[in-house]
């Protein structure tokens, strides 16, 4: 039975990971920079974590269903420069929506492939969706560096009851996921295709119609996650938004969100993404060697994933139905 | 294949289909529930034809179906008897203002009737479906199914691999449905069974319809002949 104890004991390790890895970081860096715990330090890694978090929510709804989006980058990258190049003139409250609009459609594509081909599994039409997308923005800004206009700057700078501008689009679009997925039919089909897509179909759900969504939400922040993004930083370069579906990928994993689908929330989601933040945060603050950066978050990621593995794994073994010996 | 198969199911009525194996008779099962398509014919619910026959189209009108395969295809193991129980009903629990979900009312008639089939476990939110017998998975499918107050079920074995006590159970369910007007359509290949609950029987034998027997002409060897009719034809 002590067999049973201890993986109850693994296993509750590893549900709360992020908890514990956050407490872990926080020590660590507490301990080699006296800068690091201050509120104004947490109100800034709050605000540099908000781009990740808003992509991270909308890709859990994909994870959700066992799906996979790798196009996130180039759709907050092609969303910026369309923006710059094409918006400028725009007041803000008319470009905005149109970026966001923009985003959920190219969703829609992605979406519209993954449910029209079944045999190809989402991770090679969101890829080619990446290199499609991440080529045309070169194309069109000619790999030179990109400026958005002044009132999209000053945005970024901008804070409502001290709160700034970033983390208001963050809890708004945090907010909204969270009543989906809970308190709407359709955040529970979420969850029912991500768990057994044949039986969901039998109980009368529209299958298709819910992974076409998920991926249609998911370019929509994506797009929301360029916005915020790009009010911040005022210019995007080639790089801008590259790679970034690894640790937007990473934040909702590390949350708690399993890769196989059907398990999760965008509150873990949440957690991942400034637990990620804070360790960038933290690694500048101590001034590591910038050559360590990748290094370290590559080393999460892959923490990320074994946990969810590890996790799915013992969670396998504890429902696996044991036999009972009824006494006479 | 199923060919040329027309019968009327009455509301209140049980209506058995027997026949051997392969007769074809899961197949009209997922054919009326929209889940195999059909090349030519009419399914009408109440004398409204159906115009487009998908499971969604066929719930709408309330149909509801209790597949044969129950772990594979009626329940998802992982989630919840809760969970599970809610998922056909969970459109008609959101509120009309907002879309959200009306949580205390769906727990409480997903309870009200997880204990009507008995269910043989009270944590209806944190039971794992994996972790029932064959028997309460079953009284589980029944479950979500009930909870959509549907008019016709069509039931496809639904006492295949359950013990004694959960088929006298599962039968109690199917009368007192009857008794409401729902109009069941019962697939058994247990011949007891079949004569035991039902109204009339339709046999079926090489994805046709070789016979209907009223109850008064209910016996076992006459709708076996019936089933293997085809059978003898071909070999005379």
């Amino acid at each position: 039975m002590s067999g049973t104890a201890g993986r109850r004991l693994a296993l509750l390790a590893l549900q709360n990971a992020p908890l514990i890895a956050f407490v872990v970081v926080l020590v660590i860096f507490a301990s080699l920079s006296d800068r690091f715990l201050t509120l104004s330090n947490f109100t800034n890694i709050v605000t540099q974590s908000s781009h990740i978090a808003i992509m991270a929510i909308g890709i859990t709804f994909v994870l959700l269903t066992a799906g996979i989006d790798l196009s996130v980058g180039a759709v907050m990258y092609v969303g910026v420069a369309i923006l710059a190049l094409y918006l400028g003139d725009l007041p803000v409250v008319v470009s905005f929506p149109l970026i966001a609009l923009l985003g959920l459609a190219l969703g829609a594509v992605n979406g519209f492939f993954v449910v029209q081909m079944r045999g190809l599994h989402p991770f090679v039409i969101t890829l080619a969706m990446l290199f499609i997308l991440r080529g045309a923005a070169l194309w069109m800004t000619d790999t030179r560096m990109v400026f958005v206009a002044e009132p999209i700057m000053s945005l970024g700078r901008t804070s409502y009851l001290g709160v700034p501008w970033a983390i208001w689009m963050f809890a708004a679009v945090f907010a909204s996921a969270w009543i989906v997925l809970r308190e709407t039919p359709f955040g529970r089909q979420v969850y029912a295709v991500g768990q057994d897509p044949v039986a969901a179909g039998k109980a009368g759900i529209n299958v298709p119609l819910v992974l076409f969504a998920v991926y249609c939400i998911c370019g929509l922040c994506a797009a929301l996650g360029g916005l915020v993004s790009i009010a911040q930083v005022a210019a995007a370069s080639s790089t801008f938004g590259f790679q970034k579906e690894f640790p937007v990928i990473a934040a909702a994993v590390l949350g708690g969100t399993s890769l196989f689908g059907g398990r999760g929330g965008v509150i873990g989601t949440v957690f991942g993404a400034i637990l990620i933040q804070t360790v960038e945060n933290g690694l500048v603050m101590t001034n590591a060697n910038p050559y360590i950066y990748p290094l370290v978050t590559a080393t999460i990621i892959f923490i990320a994933v074994l946990i969810d593995s590890q996790r799915t794994r013992i969670l396998e073994a504890m429902g696996r139905r044991k036999i009972r010996v009824e006494e006479a | 294949m199923v060919r040329d198969v027309s019968f009327t199911l009455h509301a209140g009525e049980v209506l058995g289909v027997a026949g051997l194996m392969g007769a074809g008779r899961s197949e009209l099962a997922r054919i009326l529930f929209g889940l195999d398509p059909f090349e030519a014919g009419r399914i009408s619910i109440g004398g409204t034809a159906l115009t487009d026959v998908s499971p969604e189209a066929c719930m709408r009108h309330g149909m509801a179906f209790l597949t044969e395969d129950r772990r594979g295809e009626g329940l998802m193991m992982e989630a919840t008897i809760a969970d599970n129980t809610a998922l056909p009903s969970l459109r008609g629990y959101a509120r009309s203002l907002t879309g959200w979900i009306a949580q205390g009312r769906l727990e409480a008639d997903v309870a009200e009737v997880s204990r009507r089939v008995q269910v043989n476990s009270t944590d209806y939110g944190r039971m794992l479906v994996k972790n029932l017998s064959g028997g309460n998975q079953q009284k589980v499918v029944i479950g979500k199914w009930l909870l959509r107050q549907p008019r016709v079920f069509i039931l496809d074995e639904p006492t295949r691999g359950i013990d004694v006590g959960a088929k006298f159970e599962v039968y109690k369910i199917v009368n007192q449905l009857v008794a409401l007007g729902t109009a069941v359509l019962f697939i058994s290949s247990e011949m007891e069974e079949l004569i035991g609950m039902c109204d009339r029987i339709l046999v079926m034998n090489h994805g046709e319809i070789t016979g209907i027997h009223e109850r008064h002409e209910f016996d076992s060897e006459r709708i076996l002949e019936t089933a293997m009719r085809k059978n003898l034809v071909e070999v005379a």
